[in-house]
C-alpha cells in the first residue's frame, strides 16, 4: 500500500459549491479503476464512475476525498462523490495535463483511455467532448502546499461530426 | 386521533412553525433522538458488531486524509505451546499487533420536502411520518453495505475462503432441519480459528420453518411456544437468533452466522444519525444524516448456510 501526501489530488471548488441546488452524483467506481480526487470521470452502462469523456458522455469531477484505507473488509466504502460537469461550476484540480499550455477560454476535455486517463487536458472540438472552460489558467495554491492547480468551468459539449 | 398522538402532534408543529430559533431546534433534537432510537433498534449490523460511539477528540487520524479513522486491534493467536525435553528452551517468537483501520462515510438519505399545512392533515404521530422513510433509508444502507461485503468476503457458495482454507459459504441439502441446522452450526468451528456460533441472523419468512419443528424434532415445550409466539428473537442452539424482515439482503432458506464481536470487527459511529429540518416559510425538507464506519478483520468470524 502507498500512502499518498495530503495534496497529492485535490479538487477545490472555488465557486458554485456548497448550495442546495449543486448538482453532484455519487458512484463507485467502475472495476479495475483508480479514481482521484479532481479526475474527470463519467457514468458508464452501469452506473459506476469510469475515466474521462468521450463522445455524449457527461464529465464529472470527482470532489470527494480518496478513499485510501479502502481494502478488503471495510465495510462502507468505494462511494464517491463529484460535480456534475453540466452545472456550472468553477473549480481548480492538480489532475490535469502538465505539459499544455492553458489560455483562458481553452476548450477542456478528458481521455478515457491512457497515463493521462481521467486528467483534464485541451479539447479539439467538435472531435472531442468538452468537460471544461478555462478561466484562470494554472494557478499556484500556496494551501495547497504551493501546487499548480488549473482553474476552469464545467461545462458541458457533446462531440459530434457535423461542422 | 387519541389524545396523546394529538398532543405530541401539537407541541411538534407549534416548534416546527416557530419562527424561533431555539423552538426549531428543539423540534429538530426530539425528532433525531426519535430517529436514533429505531435506527439503534432496528439495525441488525449495530447487534452483530458491537458499535463503538465516538467524540471527535477520540478520532483517530491517518495521514494522507481529512477523513475520520478508528484504528481497531484484533486478538493476537498464537502458534501454541509444545512439549520440549528437558534442558530445552522454548522458540522466540516476536509479537507484532493486528490492527485495522476503519474510515468514516457520510450516509445520507434522501431530502424529503413537504409543505408544512399538508403535514396538519396528518392524523398519525407525526414523528413517525416524518422519521419512517429517514430509518428506513438509513437501515437500509447500513445492513446492506455490512450484507455485501460478507457475501464478498465469502465469495461464492461452495468456495474457499483464501485466509481460512475453508468453505464458510455452504449449501446444505434436505431443507430446514435439526440436523441441517446443527450440521450449519459447525460452520465457524471448521475453520482454523474454530469460532463459536454466537448470533444467526434470518429472516422473518424462513423463521417459520423452525417454528413447523414438532416436539420430538425440536425437543419439548419449545414446540408449543413457538407455536402460540412464534419464533421471535431469542437464545436457540446456544446462539442469539436475531429475525430481520430485510428479505432483499438475507434471502429465503439462508443463515448468516457469526462468531462475537470481538473475533470479527468493529461498526463505529463518528457521528449518530441526525434528522436535519429546516423550514423555509410553508416549504419544509429534512433528511437524515449520520457518518459511520465498520471493517470484518477477521473473516473466519462470518458464515452463510443456504438451505436447499
Amino acid at each position: 500500500m502507498t500512502l499518498s501526501q495530503m495534496y497529492d489530488h485535490v479538487l477545490n471548488p472555488v465557486k458554485g459549491w456548497p448550495h442546495k441546488a449543486a448538482v453532484d452524483k455519487a458512484a463507485e467506481a467502475a472495476e479495475g479503476v483508480t479514481i482521484t480526487t479532481g479526475c474527470v470521470v463519467h457514468l458508464d452502462s452501469n452506473g459506476d464512475f469510469a475515466l474521462g469523456v468521450s463522445g455524449t458522455t457527461m464529465g464529472i469531477v470527482i470532489l470527494s476525498d480518496d478513499n485510501i484505507w479502502d481494502y478488503e473488509g471495510n465495510m462502507i466504502n468505494g462511494a464517491r462523490v463529484g460535480l456534475v460537469c453540466g452545472y456550472c461550476y468553477e473549480v481548480e484540480t492538480t489532475e490535469y495535463v502538465t505539459s499544455n499550455d492553458y489560455s483562458p477560454n481553452d476548450l477542456l476535455t478528458s481521455d478515457t483511455s491512457g497515463g493521462d486517463a481521467g486528467k483534464v487536458t485541451l479539447a479539439s472540438y467538435p472531435t472531442d467532448c468538452v468537460c471544461g472552460v478555462v478561466s484562470d489558467g494554472v494557478v499556484q495554491v500556496k494551501t495547497y502546499g504551493n501546487k499548480n492547480l488549473l482553474r476552469f468551468w464545467t461545462t458541458y459539449l457533446p462531440a459530434h461530426t457535423h461542422s | 386521533m387519541d389524545p396523546e398522538t394529538r398532543a405530541l402532534n401539537q407541541a411538534v408543529y407549534e416548534r416546527l412553525f416557530s419562527d424561533d430559533p431555539t423552538l426549531q431546534k428543539e423540534a429538530q433534537t426530539a425528532l433525531s433522538d426519535y430517529v436514533r432510537t429505531h435506527v439503534r433498534e432496528d439495525a441488525f449490523v449495530r447487534k452483530i458488531l458491537d458499535p463503538v460511539v465516538l467524540r471527535p477528540e477520540d478520532y483517530d487520524r491517518v495521514p494522507g486524509s481529512d477523513n475520520p479513522a478508528y484504528i481497531g486491534e484484533l486478538e493476537q493467536t498464537s502458534p501454541g505451546a509444545i512439549t520440549i525435553g528437558y534442558g530445552g528452551l522454548p522458540n522466540n517468537l516476536y509479537i507484532k499487533g493486528r490492527r485495522f483501520v476503519i474510515e468514516g462515510a457520510r450516509i445520507v438519505g434522501p431530502r424529503f420536502t413537504k409543505d408544512v399545512i399538508q403535514l396538519g392533515t396528518y392524523r398519525m404521530d407525526i414523528r413517525q411520518v416524518l422519521s419512517d422513510h429517514a430509518i428506513k433509508d438509513i437501515l437500509e444502507e447500513e445492513d446492506g453495505q455490512f450484507i455485501e461485503l460478507c457475501n464478498s468476503l465469502l465469495q461464492g457458495a461452495g468456495v474457499t475462503v483464501p485466509e481460512t482454507g475453508t468453505v464458510q459459504w455452504r449449501q446444505i441439502a434436505g431443507g430446514i432441519t435439526r440436523d441441517s441446522l446443527a450440521e450449519a452450526m459447525k460452520t465457524l468451528g471448521s475453520t482454523p480459528n474454530r469460532l463459536t456460533t454466537a448470533t444467526v441472523l434470518v429472516n422473518n419468512n424462513t423463521v417459520w420453518d423452525i417454528v413447523k419443528f414438532d416436539r420430538t424434532e425440536v425437543g419439548g415445550d419449545l414446540s408449543e411456544e413457538m407455536i402460540i409466539q412464534g419464533f421471535q428473537s431469542r437464545k436457540f442452539m446456544n446462539a442469539n437468533w436475531i429475525v430481520t424482515n430485510k428479505q432483499d439482503l438475507v434471502p429465503d432458506n439462508t443463515i448468516f452466522l457469526f462468531a462475537a464481536p470481538k473475533f470479527i470487527g468493529k461498526f463505529v459511529i463518528f457521528e449518530d444519525t441526525q434528522l436535519y429540518i429546516h423550514r423555509d416559510a410553508y416549504l419544509l425538507e429534512f433528511f437524515p444524516y449520520e457518518c459511520v464506519g465498520g471493517a470484518i478483520a477477521n473473516v473466519a468470524g462470518i458464515g452463510r448456510v443456504d438451505f436447499t
